[in-house]
């Protein structure tokens, strides 16, 4: 339950989704196929990609040419991005 | 971390059986490994910080809100406040595209929502689907405004409207303090304790402010006692609810020892001495004040529907008003019962018609039942008006 206090050992709190979304039971009801790990699935993974453009485009207009980058390299980076999990605790 | 470490080696696989260049790979994969670490080479520690940002562009789904306004804040010290907004929405329009849950939205138009089910499944297992909803349309999206006060209304009283009151710099800065050290995750021990120094606090200043000789020590004690909750939602809840008071003592409920505190505030402070009114900085701070502050700010923060969860899914209305009789006496209508001292009369009678709000500059309790809103009434004979202060 997201909103739960975390343990009192805890470093950060995350709202993470451990169960399927939506639920087994459910999804045998409804014929909608559960999703599981639903926060790093593939639609976080394919947002996260489609950012890259975006987000680098940004980068470059206020840093500069260390952002730019040719379009193999901004493939590449997108391709990256969708082998990218979660990085706690840094994150 | 070693989810981490598989995927980026899965990366560096793919990269280097599929037609990547090679430097551009190895400076992805280098980025790839250090995120939110020290980067590994000059060449790339840029590529760092447009994963770093995708990805925190991403968290809207997972991250409350004071985590998320930490990680705008951030991107837009890079980037600059009007791309910083700009990729913000196009990420919330992204998770809402998608069928995500979005867990915190600072844009009007855009509410925080849970899974919608059946899009989320099917942006989950069909790629093509997926990309067709991101590269969507994306509709504009208003900024929020923040509210500016009205004319004044015939019969208001003319030193006080809540939007220039101490009750709200000091909720600002209770909010902005808890945003800072990141109260959310406090442990619910420390939040406990900061809930009940509060209360100790505003029943201590009370008993002063009254001049009464009740024990306030022994009705703190006896309040507490009692004290439930798993968490500062339930705990606040029972705090606001609590009937138990004093009156031989003088002490009611602790909510109406609450809501005194924060109506002498609003009743008494002026931000414009040239209309009659008295300056705040010549006004004594009522030390009930800070400690109303805290626990208000708690009852909003915790309260508040956007922020309510169960089971992942965010809780828009637990039970509205049905009118079946037994539980409620009319259709979405809820009842407020209480006591208006005359002279407020007028200020209410020359609002109707107008369209103007009246805001409750506290928390209002307010019932279901028309029955138990008249039984409220029934105990008002005789009070004193509680926007005068030391009454």
């Amino acid at each position: 339950m997201p909103f739960d206090p975390p343990n009192e050992d805890a470093v950060t709190a995350y709202y993470v989704d451990y169960e399927p979304v939506p639920s087994e039971s459910f999804a045998k009801v409804s014929g909608i196929k559960s999703v599981h790990r639903p926060n790093h699935g593939l639609a976080n993974a394919l947002r996260k990609a489609s950012l890259v453009p975006e987000v680098a485009s940004a980068f470059r207009e206020k840093e500069g040419d260390r952002f730019n980058y040719s379009a193999s390299m901004i493939q590449t980076m997108q391709t990256a991005m969708l082998f990218e999990v979660s990085v706690w605790p840094q994150e | 971390m070693m989810y981490h470490a598989l995927s980026c080696a899965a990366f560096k696989e793919y990269a280097a059986a599929n037609s990547f260049g090679e430097t551009d790979a190895a400076i992805c994969f280098d980025a790839l490994e250090r995120m939110y670490m020290k980067p590994k080479s000059d060449a790339s520690a840029s590529v760092k910080a447009v994963f770093e940002a995708c990805h925190d562009l991403d968290l809207f789904r997972c991250y409350g809100g004071s985590r998320m306004r930490n990680k705008v804040t951030h991107l837009k010290a890079r980037v600059g406040e009007e791309a910083g907004e700009r990729l913000a929405k196009l990420a919330v329009q992204m998770i809402k595209k998608t069928g995500d849950r979005l867990l915190y939205s600072p844009f009007e138009g855009v509410p925080t929502a849970g899974y919608a089910v059946a899009l989320f499944s099917k942006c989950s297992h069909d790629p093509q689907a997926c990309l067709d909803a991101i590269s969507g349309v994306v509709p504009p999206i208003k900024i929020k405004k923040p509210l500016m006060p009205g004319a004044l209304v015939e019969g208001e009283a003319q030193t006080g409207r809540f939007i220039g009151s101490r009750f709200k710099v000091l909720y600002e800065a209770q909010t902005i303090k808890w945003d800072a050290i990141k109260w959310d995750e406090a442990a619910i021990g420390v939040q406990k304790k900061e809930l009940r120094d509060a209360v100790w606090s505003l029943l201590e200043e009370y008993c002063k402010i009254k001049g009464l000789t009740a024990d306030w020590k022994d009705y703190a004690h006896n309040l507490c006692e009692g004290l439930k909750g798993e968490n500062c939602e339930e705990i606040s809840v029972w705090l606001w609810s609590s009937d138990y008071s004093d009156q031989k003592g003088g002490m009611p409920e602790l909510c109406s020892i609450l809501n005194e505190a924060l109506r002498v505030d609003v009743g008494s402070y002026s931000d414009d001495a040239g209309q009659g009114g008295i300056h705040p900085s010549k006004l004594p701070v009522s030390a009930m004040l800070q400690p109303a502050v805290v626990l208000t700010t708690m009852l909003q923060r915790f309260l508040n529907a956007s922020r309510r969860v169960n089971k992942s899914i965010l809780l828009k209305h637990e039970a509205w008003p049905d009118g079946d009789g037994d539980h409620s006496t009319t259709k979405d209508t809820v009842y407020r019962g209480g006591g208006l001292p005359s002279k407020h009369y007028n200020f209410f009678k020359h609002l109707e018609g107008t369209g103007a709000w009246y805001r409750v500059p506290h928390p209002l309790a307010s019932s279901f039942m028309k029955k138990k809103a008249r039984f409220f009434v029934t105990r008002q004979t005789d009070k004193p008006d509680p926007f005068e202060p030391g009454q």
